[in-house]
């Protein structure tokens, strides 16, 4: 077997069916990118994001955060902006 | 600016026709008879690709002994509607003579003539299975400008980081499990013993970032389906997909997209879920930017000739991709603002040099010609639109006067071959890929982001700290353009697309502070008049433009130009052949063989899928009962959604086409 995320499995004729065997399930395969509303507005949705994100992309982030917003505020503005 | 367009540039920097100018290609250009005359009768090229008697050898209507005719269809290692056929000098070792042939007429212009243009995104967007989310995009960028409706910022960068993502996905795609296993040791084996040898005893200089200790052991890893490069570059590829997913809903065909945003739902999860494997691709781009300079690094070295392998002159276009949602408005009119505010720069350059980063002029120079292919001239009849919305001239040969006559006949390499068109911009063979969006951006210097940061000769990337720590990858302009660098600059591209959806994600937390998360303003399409639009856009090979018109409600046409279009281009009216024909004439043969039979081709084919053409189509599905799992059609119909015949699943067709190569 040389996928060894992805729950197929290939016989000896080339035929792929979805493995049944491990914990990786069709179900698991399908749900893993599922996405639920959260029901949160936009201010609690930033709160609730930076809480779930690791330590070092927070370190990270707020890093080049800081960075990013001064490059935005130095950035050319168009001739016509809109 | 336009060295061969009847046009000129007034004082306030709009264009007018030069007196007495006139598009039209009439009898003062090269005629069918005069090409076909060079073909058969002419000098010889100083690549070899003409001889004086070569005449009856590339009809193949006698027998050469001298000369070889190879046919290779498919090209792609997944299904095709793209055929080669190369005549070859095998004593010389030199491609005399090159054709690519689309051979599947798509029809999305006539399909979508006379329907709602709604219709347009969701429909355009099957012209490709591969980058599923491009069309859509470009489709309703086109609508955008049409209707007009602007997206929120949130929209555009639900946007950005879901092209990105998908990028991602694409070019990882191609760069491992596609033109990868071109230079696998299984392949090298039979191809370039020699070479895989020296390459086994060659240390990888950047073994202690990728992983790899010598050169051999990255060849062994692109062994196709059991390599654990190709392995991981798989896995890759579906972590990345649902990144595109997250942001669009699904891939490949998002049904999310639409004029004035997206309707994805982006929830918390949404973000982490994003995160979470963005974080993993900061590491897969450092990986592989580095695995890829030593892999081309050697082979440049250690394999004489390989520089000219699918050399091409320095001649690319763009659209540019990643909008900025403080400049975008999707009015054509600030087209050249919002095009320059762009992540990727759109542009033009010719002979090396970059001649223009605008959008309405890269608009007004493009035309499509159809000497070589199964459509009939349309200008026989008058133009809809002599300018731009712009005031600018247009061509009756520009995509919006374009009109689409399918006119299907025998192939004939002298005459008509291929379902392609010859698009020209400022009527020159261009080629597009992810080097060209770096080339463009690099000469451009416009792209003013603290992660990405052109310098005219080249671009550095700042990626962050991940498993490996954080490192400046810097890729450098140039000094040719073949095989190698293609191939180079995929893989550094991926540094491009990851700091994107970085930029996105900071952009997006930002927006969310501020209580800005609306993905998606309203638009209404107006049902009588005439409304115009073009969508900008970039494939992951590059430039992509959907030109739409609205006649009261519905739409009158559309029309398509990709950027394998512009690679897979047939001749055109001014003589000159297409980048994939340039390339493979150019390729020397340098595989090793004792005889005819043994001779593969390898050189012409890593010259040619370094393009990364796009023109398969498959379709892998789950069957409704759940446990019978992939089809994969390699026989299609116009977009490809038919069953192989004899039902083969895609591993058994793949270990096919992977033998036959």
């Amino acid at each position: 077997m040389c996928l060894d995320k992805i729950p197929v499995e290939f016989d000896a004729e080339g035929n792929a069916t979805l493995s049944d065997d491990g914990s990786e399930t069709t179900s698991d395969f399908l749900d893993d990118v599922t996405v639920s509303d959260d029901e949160l507005d936009a201010e609690s949705r930033f709160t609730a994001v930076v809480e779930e994100l690791p330590e070092r992309a927070l370190d990270s982030l707020s890093e080049v955060s800081d960075e990013y917003r001064e490059t935005d505020e130095t950035r050319t503005e168009p001739d016509n902006p809109v | 600016m336009f060295e061969n367009l009847p046009l000129q540039r007034t004082d306030d920097g709009s264009y007018r026709l030069t007196d007495d100018g006139s598009f039209y290609v009439d009898e003062t250009h090269k005629s069918t008879a005069e090409r076909v005359e060079e073909m058969t009768g002419g000098t010889q090229s100083d690549n070899g690709a003409l001889q004086e008697d070569s005449a009856a050898s590339i009809d193949g209507s006698e027998d050469d002994e001298e000369f070889h005719d190879i046919d290779i269809d498919p090209v792609t290692r997944v299904a095709g509607s793209l055929a080669f056929h190369a005549n070859v000098d095998l004593d010389d070792r030199t491609v005399r003579e090159a054709h690519a042939q689309a051979t599947l007429f798509r029809g999305y212009e006539v399909i979508l003539e006379g329907r709602d243009p709604r219709d347009a995104i969701d429909l355009s967007s099957r012209a490709c299975g591969v980058c599923g989310a491009v069309h859509s995009i470009c489709s309703s960028m086109a609508l955008e400008m049409a209707l007009p409706v602007e997206p929120p910022p949130m929209g555009v960068w639900a946007r950005n980081m879901g092209q990105a993502a998908a990028f991602l996905y694409d070019n990882s795609l191609h760069l491992h499990l596609l033109a990868g296993p071109d230079y696998s040791a299984s392949m090298m084996a039979d191809t370039n013993p020699d070479l895989l040898s020296t390459a086994r005893d060659t240390a990888a200089p950047h073994a202690s970032i990728h992983g790899y200790e010598t050169i051999g052991d990255i060849m062994e890893g692109l062994n196709p389906l059991e390599g654990d490069l190709y392995l991981s570059a798989l896995e890759k590829t579906r972590d990345a997909r649902q990144m595109a997913s997250l942001m669009l809903g699904k891939y490949p065909h998002p049904s999310t997209i639409a004029p004035g945003g997206v309707t994805t739902t982006l929830s918390r999860s949404s973000f982490t879920q994003y995160y979470t494997r963005l974080d993993d691709m900061f590491d897969w781009a450092k990986k592989i930017a580095f695995l890829w300079d030593d892999l081309m690094d050697f082979m440049l070295e250690h394999q004489p000739g390989f520089e000219h392998v699918g050399e091409h002159p320095i001649n690319m276009i763009g659209t540019g991709v990643y909008d900025d949602p403080d400049v975008y408005n999707a009015k054509y009119e600030d087209a050249d603002e919002w095009g320059n505010a762009r992540l990727a720069t759109p542009g033009v350059i010719i002979n090396g040099e970059l001649v223009t980063t605008d959008l309405t002029e890269i608009d007004i120079g493009m035309e499509e010609f159809v000497d070589h292919s199964y459509y009939e001239d349309w200008t026989d009849e008058s133009v809809p639109f002599e300018t731009s919305p712009g005031g600018d001239p247009l061509s009756p040969y520009h995509p919006w006067n374009k009109e689409t006559r399918p006119k299907p006949e025998g192939t004939s390499w002298r005459d008509r071959y291929t379902w392609g068109t010859a698009p020209r911009w400022d009527r020159q063979t261009m080629e597009c890929c992810p080097h060209a969006r770096l080339w463009i951006t690099a000469l451009a210097e416009e792209v003013d982001n603290p992660f990405i940061r052109p310098t005219g000769d080249g671009i550095e990337f700042d990626l962050p700290e991940a498993e490996l720590e954080e490192m400046t990858l810097r890729w450098d302009v140039p000094d040719r353009l073949n095989a190698a660098e293609r191939l180079r600059g995929k893989a550094y591209a991926l540094a491009h697309h990851a700091l994107v959806c970085y930029t996105g994600f900071i952009e997006a937390l930002e927006l969310l502070k501020d209580g800005k998360d609306a993905v998606h303003n309203e638009f209404s399409i107006p049902n009588s008049g005439t409304h115009r639009g073009v969508g900008f856009w970039e494939a992951g090979r590059g430039f992509l433009t959907h030109h739409l018109t609205i006649e009261d409600g519905v739409i009158d046409n559309y029309q398509i130009v990709t950027p394998s279009t512009w690679n897979s281009s047939p001749t055109g009216p001014f003589g000159q052949s297409g980048p994939f024909e340039v390339g493979a004439k150019n390729t020397p043969i340098l595989e090793d063989f004792e005889s005819e039979e043994d001779f593969s081709a390898i050189d012409i084919l890593r010259g040619v899928r370094s393009f990364d053409p796009c023109m398969p189509c498959t379709v892998h599905m789950y069957t409704p009962g759940g446990q019978d799992v992939i089809t994969e059609n390699v026989t299609m119909t116009t977009c490809g959604c038919s069953y192989d015949s004899d039902n083969k699943p895609a591993e058994v067709t793949l270990r096919e086409m992977l033998a036959d190569d």
